[in-house]
């Protein structure tokens, strides 16, 4: 863990991580719903997951999709649902990761706490990602503008979520809007770009530290009170 | 009538751990009776029914040694929920998926726990050897 002027940036210098996100672009085209979670805990560990349904005729290949799209570590976990009444597959992967690697593979996480910023009430994280979409041909862009598919984005942080943005890095400099409420962000990024930054930043009162302080405050002014209060009592009076 | 109450004359030196009826247990029993001039409420009692079992809880002082107890009991709770993320634990294909405090607590646990029963006590008649040796050591 290196620190960074007033932040931290929590890094490994031999990470076994990188999360420059990628998905490919046949998993968003053929799938009803491409749904990319991302759980940012405390302590900085973070947990993946990937979960897309298609047509049951996409089935093998939606499991190849899946695999494929890089978010940072192998995936871990993976479940598979079969629904006969709609004759569609939904595959989950997922991972939990715990270092992550700095802001030139694509993905930093920002956090600010008691060690960097003292006198805020506030821990502070910000999250930036790149994330990139694999066309496999040119012609895919328009394909997907025509189409009007989507990459779901869904972020879950651990403090309440002040702002949260995506923009693509080429084209329109209008940010996506995000969808936040109170802890989770969500952002449909446009599968038509091939790179979008997303920006989400979160604060979360520093319960712990305020509890240390407050009880460690008393018991400094109960000391001092009891204190005052035997000396007054022990004072001669006047007759 | 205002003599009823008082106790038969003694001589002014002795004092009263002296007599021998002072220090007998019937005497010490025998506590004047006061009968209150208020009659507690129904309500009075009740509350003195419920608190009865709760007046001989002796409340710890706040004192510097107490205070230190108390403020590393919050920082353990601090650190555990500050790193209540979970963690994967892999093995033959089976995971295991437990929060990074709680692994931490069990190991920590399961360490103390191997080393009390590995433990090897020091024998009554090893620790009375040892125990002049100590003194002398002491002394210089």
């Amino acid at each position: 863990m290196t620190s960074s002027g007033a932040s931290v940036r929590l890094a490994r210098t031999s990470s076994l991580l990188c999360f420059m996100l990628t998905v490919p672009f046949a998993l968003i085209l053929n799938s009803e719903q491409t749904v990319l979670t991302t759980q940012v805990y405390l302590d900085g560990t973070m947990l993946r997951q990937v979960n897309a349904e298609a047509n049951s005729y996409f089935k093998r290949d939606l499991n190849k999709w899946t695999a494929d799209v890089e978010a940072g570590s192998s995936w871990q976990r993976r479940w598979q649902k079969d629904s006969s009444t709609r004759s569609t597959t939904t595959i989950t992967r997922n991972f939990i990761g715990s270092y992550l690697q700095p802001s030139d593979s694509g993905a930093e996480l920002r956090i600010e706490d008691l060690a960097q910023n003292l006198l805020s009430p506030y821990t502070t994280y910000s999250w930036t990602e790149t994330v990139s979409i694999k066309h496999l041909s040119i012609a895919n862009p328009a394909e997907a503008r025509a189409g009007g598919h989507y990459l779901v984005y869904h972020v879950i942080m651990p403090g309440s979520i002040t702002d949260a943005h995506a923009r693509p890095s080429t084209g329109p400099a209008l940010a996506a809007p995000a969808n936040i409420a109170g802890n989770q962000a969500t952002v449909m990024l446009d599968a038509a770009y091939p790179e979008h930054t997303v920006t989400i930043t979160a604060r979360r009162v520093r319960w712990g530290a305020l509890t240390i302080m407050v009880y460690v405050t008393l018991f400094v002014l109960v000391q001092i009170s009891g204190v005052v209060i035997r000396r007054a009592q022990s004072r001669p009076k006047r007759i | 009538m205002a003599d009823a109450g008082r106790q038969p004359d003694k001589p002014q030196n002795a004092s009263p751990e002296s007599t021998p009826e002072a220090d007998s247990p019937k005497t010490r029993r025998q506590a004047p009776r006061v009968t209150p001039a208020v009659r507690p409420g129904p309500i009075a009692r009740l509350w003195q029914t419920c608190c009865a079992p709760f007046s001989r809880i002796k409340l710890p002082q706040w004192n510097l040694r107490n205070f230190a107890w108390i403020l590393l009991g919050l920082l353990v709770i601090v650190l555990l929920a500050s790193n209540w993320s979970p963690m994967r634990f892999y093995f033959f294909g089976l995971w295991l998926e437990v929060p990074k405090a709680l692994s931490v607590l069990v190991l920590l646990g399961a360490g103390f726990l191997v080393g009390w029963f590995t433990r090897n006590p020091k024998r009554p008649e090893q620790e009375s050897q040892d125990a002049p040796q100590e003194e002398a050591k002491g002394d210089q």
